[in-house]
Formats: structure tokens, C-alpha cells, sequence
């Protein structure tokens, strides 16, 4: 089974230093239809204006990655970490007990990044922060497996790929999956896709990616 | 170097290595010395009506407050829970929390499709509060909560979408855990039935529970 969620179904909380469009039920976006898909408990597709960051605050138990989409991600936590990660780059906290952070904007020119969270399988071990980055190269026209350089304490993988041409991927139809359409547009598996747009795979066998158009698409694979 | 001074500076330490702004930081202190004052109260058990620690005093006037029952929305249900449970038909009766998640965002509750009254209603309270309708972030309230529920009164975090159909967002607060105070940090959830109708009042100062993370 294939459901296509539509980017303009989404909620979309914001104040003038923050835009966030959000997938499945956060604080600021409540709708008891959308709440998690498996594991994978949250899609935020932020946009931070310069100068904006978020209050400091407390994660615990949860696997956390930033993907950064265009600008940098001024990433600072109770590790002592402060630092921008550059458009690109995906960083993963392992949050475990707990750590305390914020992300925003250190720069002059608006950024974009993705908060992705994933429920582990294991509790209140040390939290972890790590970034890797990753090149067009490393994505292009295949999903590249972005949990082999920053691997969570989940069975689940993120995958992220960028497309200018014709793509299928075999699907283990025992696992499930969710698409998300980061930039540009494509037809998978016959469903016309917009950026933001999203869809989760049940008991599916593949997964064909036609029409591409500089497509930067992200694939969770979980259990 | 005065002892408040020196306090300050101690508590500034904890946080040297984190970039924060001054602006930031004297934020922080105030919200830690309201946090010391909630904690003050925590060791005078007597003033609890439930034998345990105090629900810190709102020190909001008087005001009437906003009433929410279950007929006011068509459906409730947990948010990503593992603990609570929703319960009634439809889940608009209230819910239960067994035992606080292991993150903070676990147990929460959802009421979904409100009618127009209560929409109307929340706008007339919130602008009553200050506070912007169509911002979705959650702010502590006062809560009275109805017959058969573990607590008579406590605090919430609650959280409106302005949106068709609308929503709002309950957290329990267990104000053992003095983080709730803190813009960001949710705290622990106070275990229990929560049984509508509720009523609320805001809770000042008003404090901003953040929803950006």
C-alpha cells in the first residue's frame, strides 16, 4: 500500500524568525491522523531567518538527525559544541539521557533544515553528538545510506539521493517506507511529487523514481 | 562581591561553554530563581491538598475561566504515547497516563475538531492573555479538572492550532520536576486520570512552553 501525503497537508507553525512545515503531530502541529509512521516520529522541514535560533532545551531518548538543505545550521549543545553545519551535512544526536541544544541561524542569509527523528530501540545510553558531510557525488542518482557514516541505535536506515535520471529500488516488502521529497519534483511509482511532498510504502516491492528534476529525496527504511 | 552577584555568576558558569547572549543568559537566571522559589514550596508538603508536593501559585487574578467539555470537540486521542491512554467514546472524556514516557514529549493528549464555540472561546481567552491566537507554541495554565480525576487543580501546558479543523494540545505538568518553568523544557508529566470538563486560567507569568526544537 502506497499513501501519498500531499506537502500542502501539512501543518505549517511559524513566527516571523521561524517557518516549519511539519509531517506528523509536534507541539505547534496537532492532528491525531498523522502522529508517526513506525518509528519515524518526525519529519520538521524548518527555515530559520539569520539571527534566529531556538530557545535552549532538553531532548532525552531519541535519535535525532538535521539534515541541512540550503545555508548552515548553527548547532550548539551542553557538550560545549558550537559550530555551523554547512549545507549538505546531516548531524545526528543520539540524545540518550539527555542533552540540551539549540539550532538556528549564525549566518546573514536564511538556511533550511530538516529535523528527522527516529525512536530508538535502547534507553538513556550517553548522548552522542556527530555531522558528517556528505557531496552531490555521494547522492547522485542513488539513495546513499546516511546511517552507515552516522548510524542510530534503531533498526532503520535513512537513505538520501539526488536525481536527474530514471531510478528503481527493490523494497523488502517486510520493512516499511516513507519517501520525502526534499527539492525538485518526480513521479514515483506513478504519483507526480512536489517538494515537501511525501509517501509511505507498506508491504511494497519497489520503488521507481521517473521524471526526475534535480530531485533531492530522502527515504526512511524501518522495521 | 555581593552573594547575589556571586550566585549569578555561578549559575553563569554552568553555561560558559555554550555561546550563549547576556540577554540570554539574565533570562535564564530569572526563569532558575523562580525555579529556587517554586522549589521553596516543594519542602512545605502541609499546603498540598494531595499530600505531595504543591502546585506552585499562578499569581494571576481573579478571571473567569475558559471551560472546555467533551462536548466541545469531536474527538480525542493520545499524542505518540506509550503510556496514556484516551478514554470515552471517541476519546473526549479525558485520558489517563500511567507512568511518564521516556522522552518529554510522550505523554500528551489531543482534543481534535473543535466547534465553533470553544474556537470562539479559546480566541477570547488567549487575547484575554496576550497571546496571539494563531501562535501554536503551548504556555502554562492553570487547570481544574472534573469529577473522578486524580487532581482537582494543577498546571497544564496547553497549545491552540488555529486551523480547520482546530486542535488544541494538553500536557500534564508534574511540578516535582522544577524544569517546567523553562521556556523549552517540558518537565515530566503529572501521572493520572484527566477527566473533563476542564477549566483553565493562564498562568503568570505567562510562560512560554516553545515549540521549535
Amino acid at each position: 500500500m502506497i499513501v501519498h501525503r500531499p506537502a500542502d497537508s501539512r501543518g505549517n507553525p511559524k513566527r516571523p524568525w521561524i517557518n516549519s512545515y511539519r509531517t506528523f503531530t509536534f507541539p505547534g502541529y496537532f492532528d491525531p491522523r498523522y502522529r508517526n509512521f513506525g518509528h519515524l516520529r518526525t519529519i520538521n522541514d524548518d527555515r530559520v531567518q539569520p539571527g534566529g535560533h531556538v530557545p535552549i532545551h532538553e531532548h532525552r531518548n531519541m535519535e535525532i538527525f538535521g539534515y541541512v538543505v540550503e545555508g548552515a545550521c548553527r548547532h550548539t549543545d551542553s557538550h560545549g559544541k558550537v559550530m555551523d553545519i554547512p549545507a549538505g551535512a546531516v548531524q545526528r544526536m543520539s540524545t540518550g539521557k539527555g542533552i540540551s541544544h539549540t539550532e538556528g541561524n549564525a549566518t546573514e542569509t536564511p538556511n533550511r533544515y530538516l529535523q528527522l527523528w527516529i525512536e530508538p530501540n535502547v534507553l538513556d545510553t550517553e548522548p552522542v553528538h556527530e555531522w558528517h558531510q556528505f557531496t552531490r557525488e555521494d547522492k547522485l542518482n542513488r539513495f546513499c545510506d546516511v546511517t552507515e557514516k552516522l548510524p542510530i541505535k534503531q533498526d532503520a536506515r535513512l537513505l538520501a539521493g539526488i536525481f536527474t535520471e530514471n531510478y528503481e529500488l527493490k523494497l523488502n516488502e517486510d520493512r516499511r517506507y516513507y519517501l520525502y521529497v526534499v527539492l525538485g519534483g518526480a513521479t514515483v511509482n506513478g504519483i507526480p511529487l512536489i517538494e515537501g511532498d511525501g509517501l509511505s510504502f507498506v508491504s511494497e516491492s519497489e520503488l521507481i523514481i521517473t521524471n526526475p528534476n534535480e530531485s533531492e529525496i530522502i527515504l526512511f527504511d524501518l522495521v | 562581591m555581593r552573594n547575589s552577584d556571586w550566585r549569578k555568576s555561578k549559575f553563569e558558569d554552568k553555561f560558559a561553554n555554550l555561546n550563549i547572549n547576556q540577554q540570554e543568559l539574565d533570562r535564564m537566571y530569572r526563569v532558575h530563581l523562580r525555579e529556587q522559589e517554586a522549589m521553596q514550596g516543594l519542602a512545605m508538603p502541609l499546603f498540598s491538598p494531595f499530600g505531595g508536593p504543591p502546585t506552585p501559585e499562578s499569581t494571576t487574578p481573579a478571571a473567569t475561566g475558559l471551560l472546555i467539555t467533551s462536548a466541545d470537540f469531536v474527538q480525542g486521542s493520545v499524542f505518540n504515547s506509550g503510556t496514556t491512554t484516551e478514554l470515552g467514546t471517541n476519546g473526549v472524556d479525558g485520558f489517563t497516563i500511567a507512568s511518564a514516557g521516556p522522552n518529554q514529549m510522550d505523554e500528551g493528549y489531543i482534543g481534535y475538531d473543535l466547534t465553533t464555540a470553544l474556537n470562539d472561546s479559546i480566541n477570547a481567552a488567549y487575547l484575554a492573555a496576550g497571546i496571539d491566537p494563531n501562535n501554536s507554541e503551548g504556555y502554562v495554565w492553570n487547570a481544574t479538572w472534573g469529577a473522578g480525576s486524580t487532581i482537582t487543580t494543577g498546571l497544564i501546558k496547553f497549545g491552540y492550532q488555529n486551523s480547520t479543523p482546530s486542535s488544541f494540545y494538553i500536557q500534564t505538568i508534574d511540578p516535582a520536576d522544577p524544569t517546567w518553568v523553562n521556556t523549552g523544557y517540558d518537565g515530566t508529566p503529572l501521572v493520572g486520570t484527566f477527566l473533563f470538563p476542564l477549566t483553565i486560567t493562564i498562568y503568570t507569568p505567562l510562560t512560554d512552553k516553545n515549540n521549535w526544537c
